[in-house]
C-alpha cells in the first residue's frame, strides 16, 4: 500500500523531468517515450533501495544513464528526427491574430530557436545545461546525476552558454518573414 | 596581451552569470555600472540576457498520459487515496509541512506551559487561612439556623399546632361515647 503510494507521488512528481530530459538528450520522441518508460520501472524495481527525499538525483542519474545508452546505440545509425512540430505550428498560427505579428513570430521562432540549439550542443554540455537551466537541479544535484564534480559542472555550464549564444549569432530575425 | 585577454575572458564570464541571474549581488552591481558607460558591454549583457530569458520561459515536456496509464495497467495497481494525498503533500512541500509541524508544536508548548503557569499563585497561605475561618463561621450558623428550626418544630409547631388539635379531636370523641 505505502509502496504503491511512494511510486505514485515519485511518478507524478518526476514523469514530466524524465521525458523532458530524454527529449533533449536524444532529441528523439519514440526513444524519449522508451527511456521513460524504463525510468519509471526501474523506480518500481528500485523503490526500496532510495531515500524519497533524495530521488531526484537517483531519477536524473538514471535517466542521463539510460539516455547515454540509447545515444550509443543509435550513433552508429546517425538518426535525426526533429523538426518543427505540430505545437510550434499551432503557436505560429496563433500569434497571428496577435496585436504586433511580426514581433511575436520572432519571440515564437526565437523559442523553438533556443530550443532546437540546447539539442545541438555538445552532449556532456547538453546534459548540464538541460539539468540546471530547464529541469532547475542545483549544481551539487547536477553533480550526482552525470557523475562529474561540481567544479567540472560550473565549467560545462559556462561553456554551454557560451555556444548556445554563438549558434544563435547566426540567426536573424529578418529570417522569420 | 594575455593578461587582457584573462581579464576580457573573466569579465564576460561575469556578464554572462549575470545575464542568467546567478551572479553574486557584488559582481551584477559592477556588471551594470560597466553596461551604463561602455557600449560593448551593455550589447553582450543584452544579447545574453535576451537568451536566458528565451530559456527560461522554456517549460518542461508533458510525458503523455496515455502511455502512463499503459504502464499503470501492466506493472503497477494505481490507488488513488486519502494517504496517496497525504503523502504527496508531505514530500512535495516540505516547507509546508514544517510549518504544520512547527505551529502544533507551538501550540502544544505554549499550552502546557500557559497551564504551569496557572496552577497555583493567586492564594497566600493567610488567604486560605482566612478562607476556611470564613466556611467555618458560615457552617456554624447554618448549624444555628437548623438546630433552632428543630427546636420550634418539636417544642412549638408540634406541641402547639399538630398534639393538641388531635388531643381535642380524641377527648371530643371520647366524651361523645360516654
Amino acid at each position: 500500500m505505502l509502496e504503491t503510494t511512494k511510486y505514485n507521488f515519485l511518478i507524478e512528481q518526476y514523469k514530466n523531468n524524465i521525458f523532458s530530459y530524454s527529449i533533449y538528450m536524444t532529441r528523439n520522441r519514440m526513444d524519449a517515450d522508451d527511456i521513460t518508460q524504463e525510468v519509471l520501472i526501474r523506480i518500481w524495481k528500485n523503490l526500496d533501495k532510495f531515500n524519497i527525499l533524495a530521488a531526484k538525483s537517483w531519477i536524473m542519474k538514471t535517466t542521463h544513464n539510460l539516455c547515454i545508452d540509447y545515444l550509443r546505440r543509435r550513433s552508429k545509425q546517425n538518426i535525426k528526427e526533429f523538426s518543427l512540430d505540430e505545437d510550434f505550428i499551432e503557436s505560429i498560427e496563433d500569434s497571428r491574430s496577435e496585436t504586433n505579428p511580426y514581433l511575436s513570430t520572432h519571440i515564437k521562432i526565437m523559442h523553438d530557436k533556443v530550443k532546437e540549439t540546447i539539442k545541438e550542443l555538445p552532449e556532456n554540455l547538453r546534459a548540464v545545461f538541460v539539468l540546471y537551466e530547464i529541469q532547475g537541479l542545483k549544481y551539487k544535484e547536477v553533480a550526482e546525476a552525470i557523475d562529474i564534480p561540481i567544479n567540472s559542472v560550473k565549467v560545462y555550464l559556462l561553456r554551454a552558454r557560451k555556444k548556445l549564444q554563438e549558434e544563435l549569432k547566426h540567426y536573424e530575425p529578418q529570417e522569420v518573414i | 596581451m594575455n593578461r587582457k585577454k584573462l581579464f576580457e575572458e573573466k569579465l564576460i564570464d561575469e556578464i554572462i552569470s549575470v545575464a542568467y541571474g546567478d551572479a553574486s549581488i557584488f559582481t551584477k552591481i559592477k556588471i551594470r555600472m560597466l553596461a551604463k558607460k561602455n557600449l560593448e558591454v551593455k550589447n553582450l549583457l543584452d544579447e545574453y540576457s535576451e537568451t536566458s530569458g528565451a530559456v527560461k520561459k522554456i517549460s518542461i515536456d508533458k510525458y503523455p498520459d496515455e502511455l502512463l496509464i499503459n504502464l499503470k495497467s501492466t506493472s503497477v495497481h494505481k490507488t488513488k487515496s486519502f494517504l496517496n494525498d497525504l503523502y504527496a503533500v508531505f514530500f512535495s512541500k516540505p516547507i509546508l509541512s514544517a510549518a504544520a509541524i512547527g505551529i502544533v508544536l507551538a501550540a502544544i508548548i505554549s499550552s502546557v506551559y500557559l497551564r504551569n503557569t496557572n496552577s497555583y499563585d493567586a492564594y497566600t497561605l493567610a488567604e486560605v487561612e482566612n478562607a476556611e475561618m470564613q466556611t467555618r463561621q458560615a457552617l456554624a450558623i447554618i448549624g444555628n439556623v437548623f438546630n433552632k428550626t428543630q427546636k420550634s418544630l418539636s417544642q412549638e409547631i408540634l406541641a402547639d399546632k399538630v398534639s393538641r388539635p388531635i388531643n381535642d379531636g380524641i377527648n371530643t370523641v371520647n366524651k361523645l361515647f360516654n
